[in-house]
């Protein structure tokens, strides 16, 4: 267990965001599940409780008749606003004054560093590169999660939870965000800063960064486990496998979907239908991705003269 | 309904933030004021430096200065000394006499030079400007009144107070006149001063002269004026800019005793008899001043010589560039002489005093052992450098053998049309002449192409290529050569690598055995457009 | 009268009069001085009176819902929030401020960079040199820089927690659905301007983290040298996307001088205007949008006219 190495990544100037980021998305995320609780609680108490649904104030802070229901911003939330701003300003100098922003050698374009790393907002996207070629983890990826976060509003049709937080009743929702921001985007980065060492190889926490380590590992890419050879059939069988993929794991999701959020399912039009799977599926075909690479060494699935995946 | 029981007031509007500003501000200006001591002292370590230098400076020039105020007393016991001083005293009693009439003299005339000066400088201005105007009169009538105001304000008397009370008249001529010769008085009586005082200067002179060539270190009045300089010393940055060179050297500003005059030890600089500190330690002499007025550091800088981050100051790790990111760390102090290799690199013997013998050995370790004949090192390695000599020759030949030959042709056509016989003759032999030229030309050109050839062999590779060995080699030749390959060729760059019999039988069967044996390869043809580099 | 005065010599008629003049200009002094220097002292007792004060602060400042009120709306600064909000929306832990704090950290991080401009030439001589520099020499430099550098860390961590806490509360449903997507436009310019800068002290860390992000952009479908159907459509090395953002085809002097027009003006621009839609959204979609009461799953498909206010 190599603790200077672990240190030595941690305290490394540049990586420090990412060592804070994470105690305060388990804060941020432990405040909103409080709050998603004491909501959901309110809303089961509700449901049980017509005449109380119909009096009650419909939220989980205290409220007695006679308090004012709108306060003046001046000074309630502005004296907030400002606290807030000496805090992070205190917090800020804190930082600054303690740590160095990192400064390295001159550029130089004969010598490579290695790992050479992105900055560590796009770690998860290089992290992507071992599973994809770069039109795909670069440029194609990237895209789609854009496009794929501005479309959330217009899909979305359930219209509970507007303006609160509660788990139960955007399950789907919300399982979804969190799976692709935690557990892909925020882990990928993880991976990238902690994991991937020289020759973007896996280093476990504690494991030196040897770059002369030598590893033995032989990909392999799918139509050759089937021992398919000709490019034609190749082609024709990875197009059989993705387009196998979206339609089994499609006609999964519906069927899930369809049972456990009908009447989202009710409301929803085919266009939005058909975008939510697109792209669910899309996203889930990131970590399929990954486990085929790191469990099975199967690097392409899909392969063509002009691209491969 | 919620756990907790409702507050009666609403908690929104009455919660008090006052403990929450409380510790903010607090916090703030804590952290305000932080910035500001860092800004001011926690990056900048070397204040304390200077401030270290100044006290322990000043007590080391204190004992120096005893010590030489006794060296001092010494020498001026000496009967030399003496005899010196006894001319200077005598030289001085000769002089005082005439010396001090001659001052009072010229206290006074210096008085009434400032008397009529301030008269006379008056109105010579008013002249002046009264000149102007008539030089630049347009008619001659102006001119000529103009002219006649001057005249008459010459011929005006103005008068002068003396300091001594008295009044004169003087009209502007007078006065001009006086203003000289009292200017002209005092020069006389200054240079009788200079003549009345020579044999004192010159023998105090001879004094301080016999002092400065006996006493080895300062004399207690150099010292004082360092003590001066140190007393009065701010602490401020202290920096060699050499900009065209892209070298700022902050080292002095912890340095300090670098370059002073005297010779400072860490145990010099340490009180008490304790371990020399990092404060002692940074303030040491430069060794070797001979080396040090070799290469001035104004001109030089320090990092030339000793790496390091000539810029940084906030520590001493980033001063020295001891940290994970600068390339030119500080060369260790046993490493110090490597620092010469940066522009010495071609001096087969370096030294200067006690610095040199380091490198001067690694020099000739590194020539007798051969180590060029495998590692290319600059020096050694002229190969490169000739090639392009060469191959600009080459050009330049080319060049003018086009010309020459765009000339020939000229001179042909000019021949075929000529007037005459004799000039076609003339012409014809003009340019056969210069065809001579260009084959002589062909030649030299041969000549430069095939020693190019063997540069760029002995540039590309160390050796030859032994997979030929079969093709080229007899045999028998290669554990001959393998013995001692200098006893064939003496300026071979193969070192002797001392086999035994065995070894050498081994490795030339190796050779021998894993030769090619086809033809060579045929090397594909060049392409003639691609001239040289 | 006047004439007989004339008739008798001009001088002392003038005389008279100039002398009784200057007798009545004395004893004004003496009446009026005093009684204007009360006057004076008396207006400076209550400067909230003057004209130079009432010039500059246009509403009263005692404690009144309508000083309060104006306190917001008055102010050009202030006025980007309503004067009066939901009683909940002021809990920090609804809204975690992280809107707030990353456009503060914003507005730091222009300042910073701003005072930093002063010290800093794009070019590939000068770059690693200036950060030396402000590192070592310029007073308050080291600090500049790294509030700078860790304040952009800070504005990416905030921005994600932003979008995070707006995606839990569902405020990207209707009608805020727009704003939403002007706020993952900021997302996307806000990791750019992080990654323009982190070219600019031209140093291993900032040209190879640079030379990965832009070299994927060399495998672009269709428009990267690299990419599928790149090579078909004519793409190479000096004329595809990734030429067009470096300005050549390494990360060299051009690609320096890019990165520091994008980073310190070209997003900067962009990213203020839709700053400016993004903050007026806020506004006209009806405000911070909760906390909301409690919607139960049988009132969920029943029409609704419009946001509805606190504490119904």
């Amino acid at each position: 267990m190599d603790w200077r190495q672990l240190w030595d990544i941690m305290s490394a100037p540049d990586n420090v965001p990412i060592v804070g980021l994470i105690p305060l998305l388990g804060f941020y995320i432990y405040l909103a599940w409080k709050q998603a609780k004491a909501n959901d609680d309110l809303v089961v108490e509700l449901e049980g409780d017509a005449a109380l649904a119909k009096t009650h104030h419909r939220k989980s802070w205290p409220f007695r008749p006679g308090w004012a229901k709108e306060v003046h911003v001046w000074p309630f939330l502005l004296r907030i606003e400002f606290l807030a701003a000496i805090i992070v300003t205190i917090i800020l100098m804190v930082w600054s004054i303690t740590l160095n922003a990192p400064l390295e050698e001159p550029a130089n374009p004969n010598l490579t560093m290695n790992p050479a790393k992105a900055p560590w907002y796009f770690l998860g996207l290089q992290e992507m590169l071992v599973y994809f070629d770069p039109w795909i983890a670069g440029v194609v990826m990237p895209t789609l999660i854009i496009v794929g976060l501005m479309v959330i509003p217009y899909v979305d049709t359930n219209p509970l939870g507007s303006g609160y937080y509660t788990w139960k009743q955007r399950k789907f929702a919300i399982g979804t965000f969190l799976f692709g921001f935690i557990i892909l985007w925020v882990a990928m980065i993880i991976i990238g800063t902690f994991i991937r060492g020289p020759g973007w190889q896996w280093f476990w926490p504690g494991q030196t960064w040897d770059h002369n380590r030598l590893i033995y590992e032989v990909n392999i890419d799918l139509p050759d486990i089937f021992g398919i050879t000709s490019n034609l059939a190749k082609a024709i069988f990875g197009a059989i496998v993705v387009g196998g993929y979206y339609l089994v794991g499609g006609f999964i999701v519906h069927a899930l979907f369809r049972r456990y959020n009908p009447k989202d399912y009710q409301r929803m039009s085919l266009l939005q239908y058909s975008i939510v799977m697109v792209f669910l599926l899309t996203m889930v075909a990131l970590p399929a991705k990954m486990m085929l690479r790191l469990l099975w060494h199967i690097k392409y699935v899909w392969i063509t003269p002009w691209f491969n995946i | 309904m919620p756990e907790r029981p409702v507050p009666e007031q609403d908690p929104i509007v009455t919660k008090s933030y006052a403990p929450h500003y409380v510790i903010a501000m607090v916090l703030l200006m804590a952290t305000l004021f932080w910035a500001l001591w860092d800004e001011a002292f926690g990056q900048r370590p070397w204040k304390a430096f200077q401030e270290q230098w100044k006290t322990r400076y000043t007590s080391l020039l204190k004992t120096q200065k005893t010590k030489s105020a006794q060296v001092e007393k010494e020498i001026e016991q000496s009967s030399d000394y003496q005899a010196l001083k006894q001319k200077y005293e005598q030289a001085g009693q000769q002089a005082t006499a005439r010396t001090k009439e001659i001052r009072t003299q010229l206290e006074s005339v210096g008085a009434n030079i400032l008397a009529v000066q301030n008269v006379f400088t008056d109105r010579r201005a008013w002249v002046n400007a009264r000149t102007y105007e008539m030089e630049t009169a347009t008619s001659s009538s102006s001119k000529q009144s103009i002219q006649k105001t001057i005249d008459n304000y010459k011929a005006q008397p103005a008068s002068v107070v003396f300091p001594d009370g008295h009044k004169e008249q003087y009209t502007f001529q007078k006065l001009e006149e006086k203003y000289n010769d009292l200017k002209t008085e005092r020069a006389r009586l200054n240079a009788e001063l200079g003549e009345v005082s020579k044999p004192v200067t010159e023998a105090r002179e001879a004094m301080s002269a016999y002092l400065g060539e006996h006493m080895v270190d300062l004399t207690p009045d150099q010292i004082k004026g360092l003590q001066d300089k140190t007393a009065l010393w701010d602490p401020k940055i202290v920096q060699i800019n050499i900009a065209d060179a892209n070298i700022v050297d902050r080292c002095e500003s912890c340095h300090m005793g670098a370059r002073e005059p005297i010779k400072i030890t860490a145990a010099a600089m340490t009180s008490g008899g304790k371990k020399p500190d990092e404060y002692a330690q940074a303030f040491v002499s430069h060794p070797d001043k001979e080396l040090l007025g070799a290469h001035d550091p104004e001109k030089f800088g320090c990092s030339a010589c000793h790496q390091g981050n000539g810029r940084a100051t906030s520590s001493v790790e980033k001063a020295h560039g001891d940290y994970e990111h600068w390339l030119w760390p500080l060369y260790p102090k046993q490493n110090a002489e490597a620092g010469c290799q940066t522009c010495h690199m071609a001096d087969m013997v370096l030294a200067s005093g006690e610095v040199g013998k380091v490198i001067s050995d690694g020099k000739d370790l590194f020539r007798q052992r051969g180590c060029m004949g495998c590692h290319r090192y600059e020096g050694y390695d002229r190969e490169p450098e000739e090639l392009a000599g060469i191959q600009q020759q080459m050009k330049a030949l080319e060049t003018d053998k086009k010309e020459n030959s765009k000339q020939s042709a000229y001179l042909m056509k000019q021949a075929d049309s000529a007037a005459t016989n004799e000039e076609a003759n003339q012409m014809n032999q003009m340019a056969i002449a210069l065809r001579v030229t260009n084959t002589q030309m062909d030649g030299r050109i041969h000549q430069l192409d095939l020693q190019s050839r063997s540069l760029m062999q002995d540039m590309k590779k160390v050796g030859p290529n032994l997979k030929d060995a079969r093709l080229k080699l007899n045999k028998n030749w290669i554990p001959v050569w393998l013995k001692k390959p200098t006893d064939f060729r003496p300026t071979t760059k193969m070192p002797n690598f001392r086999l035994n019999d065995h070894q050498i039988q081994a490795i030339s069967a190796y050779i021998w055995q894993a030769g090619l044996t086809d033809a060579l390869p045929k090397q594909t043809a060049g392409n003639a457009a691609h001239t040289a580099r | 009268m006047a004439d007989e005065n004339r008739k008798n010599g001009d001088e002392v008629g003038v005389l008279e009069r100039v002398k009784s003049g200057i007798k009545d200009d004395m004893q004004s002094l003496k009446t009026d001085l005093p009684a204007k220097a009360k006057e004076q002292l008396d207006g400076l007792k209550d400067p909230t009176k003057t004209q130079v004060y009432t010039s500059i602060f246009r509403h009263k400042h005692d404690d009144t819902p309508r000083n309060r009120a104006l306190g917001v709306l008055s102010n050009v600064f202030l006025h980007l929030h309503p004067a009066k909000i939901n009683r909940d929306s002021v809990r920090y832990s609804y809204t975690w401020g992280m809107g707030g704090i990353t456009f503060y950290l914003f507005i730091v991080l222009t300042f910073t960079g701003v005072l930093l401009m002063f010290y800093y030439h794009p070019s590939k001589v000068q770059a690693f040199r200036d950060v030396l520099y402000l590192e070592h020499d310029v007073p308050f430099g080291k600090l500049l820089r790294n509030m700078h550098r860790w304040a952009a860390h800070l504005m990416v961590i905030g921005v994600w927690l932003h979008m995070f806490r707006v995606f839990l509360t569902g405020s990207y449903k209707k009608p805020r659905e727009f704003n939403w997507n002007v706020g993952v436009i900021l997302l996307v310019l806000t990791l750019l301007l992080s990654f323009t800068g982190y070219l600019l002290p031209d140093d291993q860390l900032g040209f190879w983290a640079v030379t990965v992000g832009t070299n994927m952009a060399r495998a672009t479908p269709l428009l990267g040298h690299e990419g599928p159907l790149g090579a078909q459509l004519g793409m190479t090395p000096y004329n595809d996307v990734r030429f067009g953002l470096l300005g050549g085809s390494i990360v060299d002097a051009n690609a320096l001088l890019r990165s520091y027009i994008w980073h310190c003006i070209g997003i900067p621009i962009v990213a203020s205007i839709f700053m400016i839609v993004h903050f007026w959204r806020v506004r006209k979609d009806g405000g911070i949008s909760g906390p909301a009461p409690v919607m139960l799953a049988a009132e969920a498909d029943k029409p609704r006219r419009g946001p509805k206010a606190a504490g119904e």
